[in-house]
C-alpha cells in the first residue's frame, strides 16, 4: 500500500515515517474504516523489519494482522496488549515505555471517542522522550484538537475513498497539527485491499 | 623477568608433507619454491644433505650435485593448517603465544613459575605435546625470543639459557649464519666484525648513524635484545564457533528453516562479537534425509554482526530450493571473520541492550496485565477463519511450520490492517445499504463475491459465503452470510 510504486499526490512531503518522531506523542484521527491502524502498521512493518520491536495496545478495536502474517512478515518481535477496552490502554502504554529501549515504536489503538486526562498525556509524552520510543495514537476524534490535544507532535487526519470497481482505496491523509511544520498540508495514498490472488490467503 | 620459550622444527615444510609417513624420511628429496625465480631450496632430508644440498642453495646446484634429488613442492594449506594445531597444542602450556611465520613457535613463560617446576619441565612438556602431533622439536628458553630461537635453532634437545646470558649466548654466533643483507654483510667485512659479539662491542649508536633502522635492528640483535615474536593472549588460535541445530522432524520448507537460522545466526554472532570479531563468511553443513550432507558457504559483502543481512542472505539462498531431500538438522560454522570496528561492536552492544531490554519489557507487562493479554500473533492451520490467526504468549518462540510462504514483495509495503469482530456481528444488508447496531446505514458502493467457504463436516460444519462491501463512505467490510436462512454478519473490516 505504501510502497514505492504507489502513486501519491503531495505537497513537496515524503510519506509520513511515524516511527522516525521518537520521544513524541503522534495522533492519527479517523472515522471507522478510515485506514489509520494501515497507515500505522506500515511504520510497525519497517521497524520490525530493521530488527527493532513493537508494542500493539488494542484498546477493544479487534486487531487482527492476517493478511500480513500470510503475506509472510515476520511478526516475531510484534507485542500485542489486548485489553478488553480503552480504559487501560494509556496505562498499558505507560508499562511498554517504563523499559527503555524495549521498543521503537508503540501503537496506542483506543475505539470510541475517548477525550484523555492532561495529566496522563503529559506523562505519557515524558515516558516516550525517556524511552526514545515513537507513540502513535488511533482515534476516532473528529474535533480540532484531537484527543491528545497540546501534546501531540504531529496529528493527522484520515479518510478513505473506495471507487466503484475493486477494492483498492484511495487514502487521503491531511496534517492538522505538526508542532515543527507547516499545516494543511494534504496527500493521496493508493491502499490496495488484501492479496486475494494468493492460493493460502483466507480473506 | 619474562622468559621466553622457543620451539623450533627442523625442516617443517618436509615434516607438514611426512607427519603420517615418518617411513618417507630417509629418502633423498627436499622442497623448493618452485614458483620463484630463481628457485631455492628450503628444505632437504637428512640423506639429500649428506650428498651436498644445503636450504637456501638454487635449485639447479642441488641438483647438479644430486641427479637423484626428489622435488617437492611446498603444501601451503598443510602447513597452515600445521601452524594452527601446533599453536592450538602450545596454548594448552602457555597463554602467550606466537609463531614467526617460519619454523619457530614461541611461548610466554612469565606465570608459568607456579605452574611448573621447572623451565625444564615445561620445555619437555612442550616438545612431548609436539610430538604427539608427529613434529620433532628443538626447545630453548631464554630472556628474549631472538636469542631463544637462535639456540633453538643450532641446539637438538632442551636447552634453558641463564637470565640475563642473551647477549652472551648470542656473541659467539657468526654474522653470516644471522642473514645480514648484502649492504649489511659488505659494511661487516669492511669493519672486520665476525661474530655478533663484535658488533656488541662498537660504540652504541654507530650502526644506526650508518644504516638507519637496519643498524638499529643488528646493534639490538647482537646485544640479544631484538625479538624474532611477541608472544600474547590474542595470538592464541581459537575454534571458530559452531551452532548446530536440529528441526523437530524432517522438512523442505524454507520457513521453519529461516526461522531457525535466526535463531542460530543471533548466537554465531554473538560468539563472533565475543572474541571482539565480525562475521565474513559462514558454512551451513544441512543433513538431508537421505543421510547426506550438503555444504553451502555464504559470504557477505563485508564483515557484519548485522543480524538481519545474514538472515536476508540465508533466506535468498532457502528460496532457490538447495535441498534434494528433507533436512533433519543442520550447523552454521563461522568459516572467516575480521576484526570488528569500534562502530560495529558498538552497534551490537546497541543490539543486545536492546533484545535484553524487549525480554524484561515482555515479562513486565505479562506480570501487570496477565499472560493472556500480552501476546503475539501466529498462523494455525485450519480453514475456520476467525481462528486461523491464535494469540499466542510474548515471550514464546514458535517455528513457523510452513503455514504462509513469504513474498519479499508483500511488506515491502503494508497490505490492509484487519480488525476481526468477535463474534461476527449480525448485521442488516437489504435493498443496497448495510446496517447494524446504532450507526446509520451505508450504501454499498461496491461489492465483491461471494467465496463460498465449506469445511470441517467432521467437526462444527461451516458454509459461509463471504463478500468484500465497499461503502460510498470509504468504509470496507468483510462480510459473510450463513445457513439456510442466509443471514448476513459482519467478520471483520478494514482500517
Amino acid at each position: 500500500m505504501f510502497s514505492e510504486a504507489t502513486a501519491w499526490v503531495s505537497q513537496g512531503l515524503p510519506p509520513i515515517a511515524l516511527e522516525s518522531c521518537r520521544g513524541e506523542l503522534v495522533e492519527i484521527s479517523g472515522g471507522f474504516s478510515s485506514g489509520k491502524a494501515s497507515l500505522a502498521f506500515a511504520s510497525c512493518l519497517r521497524v520490525l523489519s530493521a530488527g527493532r520491536a513493537v508494542a500493539w495496545v488494542d484498546g477493544g478495536a479487534g486487531f487482527w494482522p492476517l493478511v500480513q502474517l500470510e503475506a509472510g512478515a515476520f511478526l516475531d518481535k510484534l507485542v500485542v496488549v489486548r485489553l478488553g477496552d480503552s480504559q487501560h490502554a494509556l496505562k498499558a502504554a505507560h508499562s511498554a515505555l517504563a523499559v527503555a529501549g524495549a521498543f521503537a515504536l508503540v501503537v496506542v489503538h483506543l475505539v470510541d471517542r475517548v477525550r484523555l486526562n492532561d495529566m496522563h498525556l503529559r506523562k505519557l509524552k515524558l515516558s516516550a522522550e525517556r524511552a526514545g520510543c515513537a507513540v502513535v495514537v488511533l482515534n476516532e476524534a473528529q474535533t480540532q484538537t484531537g484527543a491528545l490535544g497540546a501534546h501531540v507532535f504531529l496529528r493527522l487526519g484520515i479518510r478513505r475513498h473506495t471507487p466503484r470497481a475493486g477494492l483498492h482505496s484511495q487514502l487521503h491523509i491531511e496534517v492538522l497539527r505538526h508542532k515543527r511544520g507547516p499545516l494543511g498540508h494534504h496527500w493521496t495514498e493508493l491502499s490496495y485491499g488484501p492479496n486475494r490472488l494468493r492460493v493460502d490467503s483466507t480473506v | 623477568m619474562a622468559r621466553t620459550a622457543c620451539v623450533w622444527i627442523p625442516r617443517f615444510e618436509l615434516a607438514v608433507r611426512w607427519v603420517d609417513q615418518p617411513q618417507a624420511w630417509p629418502s633423498v628429496a627436499a622442497v623448493s619454491e618452485l614458483a620463484q625465480s630463481p628457485a631455492r631450496i628450503v628444505a632437504a632430508t637428512p640423506a639429500a644433505e649428506a650428498r651436498g644440498v644445503r636450504e637456501g642453495q638454487l635449485l639447479h646446484e642441488a641438483r647438479t650435485l644430486c641427479p637423484g634429488l626428489q622435488v617437492l613442492a611446498p603444501d601451503k594449506e598443510a602447513q597452515a593448517a600445521a601452524v594452527a594445531q601446533l599453536l592450538k597444542a602450545l596454548a594448552q602450556l602457555s597463554p602467550q603465544v606466537d609463531h614467526d611465520g617460519q619454523r619457530g613457535f614461541f611461548a610466554g613463560l612469565s606465570g608459568m613459575e607456579r605452574l611448573w617446576k621447572s623451565e625444564r619441565a615445561w620445555a619437555e612438556a612442550a616438545r612431548a605435546a609436539f610430538e604427539r602431533l608427529g613434529f620433532f622439536s628443538h626447545v630453548a628458553v631464554a630472556d628474549g625470543s631472538l636469542a631463544a630461537r637462535l639456540i633453538a635453532e643450532r641446539h637438538v634437545g632442551i636447552v634453558c639459557a641463564a637470565p640475563g646470558a642473551d647477549a652472551q649466548t648470542v656473541a659467539h654466533l657468526p654474522l653470516a649464519t644471522l642473514g645480514p643483507s648484502k649492504r649489511v654483510a659488505s659494511l661487516f667485512r669492511w669493519l672486520g666484525l665476525v661474530t655478533a659479539g663484535d658488533v656488541a662491542r662498537l660504540p652504541k649508536g654507530s650502526l644506526s648513524r650508518r644504516l638507519g633502522a637496519e643498524g638499529a635492528h643488528w646493534e639490538a640483535l647482537a646485544r640479544g635484545e631484538a625479538a624474532a615474536a611477541w608472544p600474547s593472549a590474542t595470538k592464541a588460535p581459537r575454534d571458530l564457533p559452531r551452532i548446530e541445530t536440529e528441526l523437530d522432524g524432517p522438512t523442505s520448507d524454507a520457513e521453519p528453516m529461516v526461522f531457525l537460522f535466526k535463531c542460530a545466526v543471533e548466537k554465531l554472532l554473538a560468539e563472533v562479537a565475543r572474541e571482539r570479531q565480525s562475521l565474513l563468511e559462514i558454512e551451513v553443513e544441512a543433513t538431508l534425509w537421505d543421510r547426506s550432507e550438503h555444504r553451502h558457504r555464504i559470504r557477505a559483502a563485508a564483515a557484519s554482526l548485522e543480524h538481519k543481512t545474514w538472515v536476508d542472505l540465508l533466506r535468498l539462498w532457502l528460496m532457490a530450493k538447495p535441498f534434494a531431500e528433507p533436512v533433519v538438522s543442520f550447523a552454521l560454522c563461522a568459516v572467516a571473520t575480521e576484526a570488528a570496528s569500534s562502530k560495529q561492536l558498538h552497534l551490537w552492544d546497541k543490539h543486545v541492550e536492546e533484545s535484553e531490554a524487549f525480554a524484561r519489557a515482555v515479562v513486565r507487562l505479562g506480570a501487570q496485565w496477565g499472560k493472556q493479554c500480552v501476546v503475539r500473533p501466529a498462523l494455525a492451520q485450519t480453514l475456520c477463519p476467525e481462528k486461523r490467526l491464535t494469540w499466542i504468549p510474548a515471550w514464546e518462540r514458535v517455528a513457523r511450520q510452513g503455514l504462509g510462504h513469504a513474498d519479499p514483495q508483500a511488506h515491502a509495503g503494508a497490505s490492509a490492517v484487519l480488525m476481526l469482530q468477535e463474534p461476527p456481528l449480525p448485521i442488516v444488508w437489504q435493498g443496497g445499504r448495510v446496517q447494524w447496531g446504532k450507526r446509520p446505514s451505508l450504501r454499498v458502493h461496491c461489492l465483491e463475491g461471494p467465496v463460498l467457504l465449506q469445511t470441517q463436516w467432521w467437526a462444527q460444519p461451516l458454509a459461509r459465503a463471504y463478500f468484500w462491501l465497499g461503502s460510498e463512505r470509504g468504509e470496507l467490510l468483510w462480510v459473510f452470510k450463513e445457513g439456510q436462512a442466509q443471514a448476513p454478519y459482519l467478520h471483520a473490516w478494514v482500517d
